[in-house]
């Protein structure tokens, strides 16, 4: 099981919630739910934002959940607006293909970019 | 476990020590002889606490194949199908059985050494037939079925089928058990 799916199990017995419960909930089916939370289904988009309304979760645990979610994806997405350059789209892409390539230290410094950017 | 194909032998056991475990794993869990069990509550929400590495996991139908539910041989995994997972959200009595005679398995045969057999393997040492013995006597305690009067009795009593019912009526040997009814 994923770091997210166990948070999502977690939350479940918490509430005495079922799986189908969650899944009738949600309006999608019980197996559609247990293999994202088994890791065997990738977390779709705006998955864990849905999980945290439904539990009521604001802030360090929304915040919780959402990093959760992170540390059991191994895709992600980069969205650009419409209107994006030319330039944002390289960087995006260059970030996607060069992303294993970046040392511990450069990374550490997009980190800091990122963070000081909030 | 593995269903159809190369019979499976594992250690034997007799009816009377599955029973007597069966209450054993009833009674740690905290839950009373004359308690029927919600098998569904008791997996999602009760053993993820109660075992060390168990997970239980829903999947599509075709997935398993004919089974509607299996039990990993070497971890605490049980897999239950879309469709054994709507009956036994809606109590059916046979989706009951089929989840705790996967828990059987889990209990009892989840890594714990087994053999391939050739030709007929006794009903003892046979894995299918004590996951059966452990979900007959986990649903409906013998003590408990002791006291009934009907088979609909039992049946509704522990939410189990009435085909369940039967054959825990004919092992505790009550004088309305039919012997000829098929599970």
């Amino acid at each position: 099981m994923t770091p997210f799916g166990k948070a999502v199990r977690h939350l479940r017995i918490e509430r005495e919630m079922l799986l189908g419960d969650m899944a009738e909930i949600l309006h999608v089916s019980p197996s559609y739910i247990s293999q994202i939370e088994m890791g065997r289904k990738p977390i779709p988009d705006g998955f864990p934002e849905r999980i945290a309304s439904l539990f009521g979760l604001q802030g360090e645990a929304s915040e919780q959940l959402r990093s959760d979610a992170a540390r059991s994806m191994s895709e992600f997405k980069i969205k650009l607006e419409a209107g994006a350059s030319d330039k944002d789209r390289i960087l995006a892409n260059a970030i996607a293909l060069e992303f294993a390539r970046l040392t511990p230290e450069a990374k550490e410094r997009i980190q800091n970019i990122v963070q000081g950017s909030h | 476990m593995t269903g159809q194909g190369q019979p499976i032998a594992v250690a034997p056991l007799s009816r009377a020590d599955i029973e007597k475990f069966a209450l054993e794993v009833r009674r740690l869990l905290g839950l009373q002889d004359h308690q029927s069990v919600n098998m569904l509550r008791l997996i999602e929400l009760v053993l993820p606490l109660a075992l060390d590495g168990f997970a239980y996991e829903v999947v599509e139908d075709r997935e398993l194949g004919d089974a509607e539910a299996t039990t990993s041989s070497t971890e605490r995994l049980i897999k239950i199908s879309a469709r054994c997972y709507a009956a036994a959200r809606a109590r059916a009595g046979r989706a009951q059985f089929t989840l705790a005679h996967e828990l059987g398995h889990l209990l009892i045969h989840c890594g714990k050494p087994f053999q391939m057999a050739r030709g007929a393997v006794k009903a003892y040492a046979n894995p299918e037939w004590q996951a059966d013995c452990f979900a007959g006597a986990f649903l409906a305690p013998a003590s408990e079925v002791r006291e009934c009067r009907s088979v609909d009795e039992i049946a509704a009593r522990f939410a189990i089928s009435k085909a369940a019912a039967n054959v825990r009526a004919q092992m505790c040997d009550l004088p309305f058990a039919q012997v000829k009814m098929r599970r």
